[in-house]
């Protein structure tokens, strides 16, 4: 990068500005200080750099996909969970090899210590701590940011990654305060700087359950759930040592419970009819659970230990806006919980986001040129789906720094892709979270390819290092040349066969493992590596599916090749619908398949368009 | 496709000899094209939208080809959106030949389904409505237009909706499963999924089935072929079906010697009535030919009449010897029933009948009034072709059948994705798959492939 283009001399001025110290705003801080911008990092407060506000958890389905390419772009999220992992499952091992999914709990302290610590260590990169109030708009165009204190910094690019501080409203019970995370300040006059440049806001809700002391449960009515006896994580070629050193254990809701929440639903935030916000689907509060599911006698409870230097247990599960003394009740329904105490009591969250609609698949202000936000603040939740923004930010920010395209990841490539494609072209009614449903082309974005799906862009943006990049060469190396093997070498002879077979064909048998494949005569060479076989045994036994999800994936990319200009008058085109007018000109799609995605644009609008597409082109052809 | 407003060229009347034959040229620069042949040139030139002008079409060199009549539509008052020229000429099609070869000197042929093609990219009309247009070509009889209309009117689509929303329902439960690995939703039953599926699957298939026999009969009409020995009455039958006489009913043995074909209605249904040469041994090379293209005919037709008249001892032998698959797509006949009503007419050979003429036969008389109605009744019955077709989803398009044999398929993958234990995020595949292909036939999808298909069915010419 030509540092002259952006030379910094005075103090103050910076390349990116970032503003928040959550999943999203490192991930963004660390992509850009990495890429050679000189960068700085507002946080509120130094302590909870990186901290995970909600399950001492990372990963799981979906979300482990995200950790796993955040990883292989070069990201932070998946090594410090790894660093910080006390327990690892990997989950959904018995029901698909492209959907497994990797989760880890994780000490919460030490994971936003080693955030922390990465930060400081990171060359480029500013730590203040300050609360920004306002952003410096001029023509169009961000100029800076000015604190709380008044004081003003400027940079070309600023990457807002607030999370739920925006206007946060915490709710217990009948009492609500302004806060952005349970015990700390909100923000609320940046929230008033957005609205004052015409950014739309929405309001969401979210919530946490209880936190308690796991040295006052009953261990005897709760079922142990150990990790898994070789732990598996998120980061490759970083050599990190895995090991499990707690347990999670599950209990469950009883009818006593359902009772308490039944007689005192008047009493919840929620149901009161205090909390305004809409709150995510699949993520619901129990009162929401109780309500909405009433023929289930019994909901699981999970307690997940927050760390190794602490007795506070999150009870997964619990999520609730009833006051204090309700919260006692409910906790003490529960099997194993009837002595437990509460360390922390549950509360709901309200705050505001921006609509994503104000945003560019570049993760940049449709309004304000320079201005990109990530994370929480674009209306998503859960701390993967906020790191994946956050790093796309970080690119794309310095990117626009050299004046380059930004890079916009496909669906067809990562889950990343998918999910900011979905928050722009469809926007989001409920916070969004991320699932493997959400990904049409599954079957080839797994967590098992994520660093042959990435790693080459990360390592050419310069975020994955050298010795990464070369241990990645060289397990394709390895990998490449098993397939080989499988596919020509073949079994011995074997009563359960008419005649020897290619182990690639025998692998194909239902039942069949690359395990099974060893009755056979088949030795792994010697330096593949479970991780290789496993690899090499998915892509061989689903070939047939492996290659029609490939196929399906060509024809959607050759409708993403159909670009549509972003100076197009879709008022002047008569074979669209009203409707889909105006939400073309909008959105204003990068291509044909991101047109069709669009609710309200339907087949007709997309048949219309598209061959209002081919006159054009052909008009031009003509004119040339 | 290449330029949109090439000029393109095609004899759009059906081949063969008839009263006149069509030729249409469209695009750019098509009345001058058609001027440099036509006589007098200026008038045809000059010509405003919608007028006929009569004239003489010359070769190149000058040489006259014929009369015509040349249509004259300028753009965009036409059917393509571009100025079109539709010349009628004599029915020879030699003459229809030689014009288009002299067009096709400044004009490309049109592919199937251009023309129609154009009228879509000229914003004429859209793809639904050009979808109609090619069913309506090829529409033949009452039922394919109502049937058509059923379409229209969505007895089908409601159908394929109920169809998808069961397919998304069970992919709801491979969904959960994946998606909510971490939470305590009720598992998935792989029994009750593949009960799910295999109900689909049933559904499906019987909506192809129909779609294949009915719908096919509705779409290309009903193939009957009438099959008996020398002199059983099948040309007389055949007239008495066409009501107006055709085939040369002649009461000498062998009259007919090779095969008719006519197309008939019954009652909305199209017929394609094929009366073909007796079935007896023969020594006549002519006749052994035309005996040879019967039981081509019997094994290509929908069905069959065989015709065992009761004036004649029934061959067991020659009944006997039919295929199963045959005698399954046969109706027995027996012809010349007014033989044996006394009332009308004097009994011939009354022994001969006793214990001949099977009980399963269908009385049949070209000569009493209603002599047919029976017999028109168990055709209909035959193919359980209902009366009318209200509140029944039928798929009659060709491009339709091809989506949902996919379906099918998709759906016999997901089932065996369950007996191999796979995962289910390979069930979810192929159920979504299966969705895709049914909302191609409720035209949700685009893709350059749809477009390209739809016109592909087109004939040349439209």
């Amino acid at each position: 990068m030509d540092r002259s283009t952006f030379a910094i001399t005075m103090s103050g001025k910076f390349d990116v500005i970032v503003v928040g110290g959550g999943h999203s705003g490192i991930e963004a801080a660390l992509a850009s200080a990495r890429r050679g911008a000189k960068t700085a990092l507002f946080v509120l407060k130094l302590e909870t750099i990186g901290r995970m506000s909600c399950n001492p958890s990372i990963g799981g389905p979906a979300k482990g996909h995200l950790a796993k390419e955040i990883d292989a772009l070069g990201g932070e999220l998946g090594y410090v969970a790894d660093l910080s992992g006390i327990h690892f499952r990997m989950l959904n091992r018995s029901k698909g090899p492209a959907v497994w999914a990797p989760r880890a709990q994780n000490d919460r302290l030490l994971y936003s210590l080693l955030m922390r610590q990465h930060l400081e260590e990171q060359a480029n990169l500013s730590l203040i701590e300050s609360s920004v109030s306002e952003l410096i708009v001029k023509k169009g165009r961000i100029q800076g940011i000015r604190t709380l204190q008044g004081k003003e910094y400027y940079a070309p690019q600023v990457i807002l990654a607030t999370g739920t501080f925006l206007n946060g409203l915490i709710h217990m019970g009948n009492i609500s305060f302004p806060g952005g995370r349970s015990g700390e300040p909100a923000s609320e006059a940046l929230s008033s700087s957005l609205l004052q440049y015409g950014l739309k806001l929405g309001r969401f809700k979210t919530g946490t359950p209880p936190r308690i002391d796991m040295q006052t449960l009953n261990y005897n009515f709760l079922e142990e759930q150990p990790g898994d006896p070789e732990p598996i994580g998120f980061s490759l070629y970083r050599e990190v040592e895995l090991s499990n050193k707690v347990s999670c254990y599950i209990t469950h809701t009883t009818p006593e419970t359902h009772n308490i929440i039944r007689e005192n639903l008047h009493k919840s935030s929620l149901y009161g009819g205090i909390i305004k916000g809409i709150g995510p689907r699949y993520c619901p509060s129990i009162e929401d659970k109780i309500v909405k599911f009433p023929q289930r006698e019994s909901h699981h409870i999970f307690i997940e230990p927050e760390g190794l230097n602490t007795y506070e247990g999150y009870v997964n599960g619990l999520s609730t806006s009833l006051p204090p003394d309700i919260q006692e009740k409910l906790v003490h329904s529960i099997p194993g919980l009837e002595n437990a105490q509460i360390m922390r009591y549950a509360y709901a969250i309200e705050y505001d986001y921006v609509n994503p609609e104000e945003i560019l698949t570049s993760l940049e202000c449709r309004k304000i040129k320079g201005l990109w936000l990530a994370g929480q603040i674009n209306g998503t939740s859960g701390y993967e789906e906020a790191a994946a923004q956050g790093i796309m930010a970080g690119i794309n920010a310095t990117l626009a720094l050299e004046e380059k395209e930004p890079i916009v990841l496909s669906r067809t490539q990562a889950y990343i892709g998918v999910l900011i494609d979905d928050l722009i072209t469809c926007g989001t009614n409920e916070p969004y979270r991320m699932f493997t449903s959400r990904a049409e082309y599954r079957l080839l974005l797994r967590q098992d390819n994520c660093d042959e799906r990435l790693m080459p862009l990360g390592y050419k943006l310069g975020l994955v290092s050298d010795v990464r990049w070369q241990k990645f060469k060289h397990t394709m190396e390895l990998k490449e040349r098993e397939m080989e093997r499988l596919k020509t070498e073949k079994t011995i002879n074997h009563p359960d066969l008419k005649e020897p077979q290619k182990f690639a064909v025998l692998l194909k048998r239902p039942g069949i493992t690359i395990e099974k494949l060893k009755l056979y005569g088949y030795q792994p060479s010697p330096e593949v590596t479970p991780d290789i076989l496993r690899r090499c045994e998915l892509e061989l036994k689903y070939e047939g599916y492996l290659y029609r999800a490939e196929e399906e994936m060509q024809r959607f990319r050759a409708s993403e090749n159909l670009t549509l200009s972003e100076d197009i008058d879709y008022y002047s085109i008569n074979a669209l619908a009203w409707e889909a007018r105006e939400k073309l000109m909008k959105i204003k799609p990068h291509n044909l398949a991101q047109a069709m995605r669009i609710p309200g644009v339907n087949y007709s609008d997309t048949a219309a368009l598209l061959l209002w597409l081919r006159k054009q082109q052909k008009l031009e052809r003509k004119a040339e | 496709m290449t330029d949109i407003s090439e000029p393109i060229c095609a004899i759009i009347t059906p081949p063969g000899y008839a009263a006149i034959n069509v030729i249409r040229i469209s695009g750019k620069g098509s009345i001058g094209i058609v001027a440099q042949y036509f006589k007098p040139r200026k008038k045809l030139l000059n010509s405003p939208s919608h007028r006929v002008v009569f004239g003489t079409f010359h070769t190149k060199e000058g040489r006259a080809i014929d009369q015509v009549l040349c249509t004259v539509f300028r753009a965009p008052y036409s059917y393509t959106g571009e100025d079109v020229v539709e010349i009628s000429s004599h029915g020879n099609p030699q003459i229809a030949s030689q014009i288009l070869e002299n067009l096709l000197l400044d004009a490309r042929m049109a592919n199937p389904g251009e023309f129609t093609l154009r009228a879509v990219l000229n914003g004429k009309m859209d793809l639904p409505q050009a979808e109609a247009v090619n069913d309506l070509v090829f529409a033949s009889g009452a039922m394919a237009e109502s049937a058509a209309l059923m379409q229209v009117q969505g007895i089908l689509s409601q159908h394929l909706q109920k169809l998808l929303n069961d397919i998304s329902d069970t992919r709801l439960r491979c969904e959960l499963a994946i998606d909510f690995a971490d939470q305590d939703l009720p598992l998935v039953n792989p029994e009750d999924l593949k009960n799910r599926i295999s109900n689909l699957l049933k559904q499906a298939e019987d909506l192809y089935a129909e779609g294949t026999t009915q719908g096919k009969y509705i779409r290309e009409g009903i193939k009957i072929c009438l099959v008996g020995p020398t002199n059983s009455g099948k040309s007389s039958l055949f007239n008495a079906l066409l009501k107006y006489s055709r085939a040369i009913v002649n009461p000498q043995p062998g009259t007919t010697r090779d095969y008719l074909e006519e197309r008939v209605n019954l009652q909305g249904y199209t017929i394609i009535l094929y009366d073909t040469a007796g079935l007896r041994m023969s020594s006549d090379e002519i006749e052994k030919e035309g005996i040879e293209r019967t039981r081509e005919l019997m094994d290509y037709a929908d069905l069959i009449l065989y015709l065992l008249p009761v004036d004649q001892e029934i061959n067991q032998r020659e009944i006997d010897e039919l295929a199963p698959d045959i005698k399954n797509k046969t109706l027995w006949v027996a012809s010349k029933y007014d033989l044996i009503n006394p009332d009308l007419y004097t009994i011939k050979n009354l022994d001969i009948l006793d214990g001949h003429l099977p009980d399963f036969a269908i009385p049949a008389s070209v000569y009493v009034p209603n002599g047919l109605e029976k017999l028109q009744q168990e055709i209909l019955n035959h193919f359980a072709l209902p009366q009318k077709w209200v509140d029944r989803p039928l798929v009659t398009n060709a491009r339709h059948l091809a989506a949902l044999s996919r379906a099918i398929s998709s759906l016999q993958n997901a089932l065996q994705s369950i007996e191999n234990q796979a995962g289910y995020e390979f069930t979810a595949f192929d159920l979504i798959a299966t969705s895709q292909a049914l909302e191609e036939i409720l035209g949700i999808v685009t893709t350059e492939d749809l477009l390209t298909n739809i016109f592909n069915n087109f004939c040349i010419g439209k």
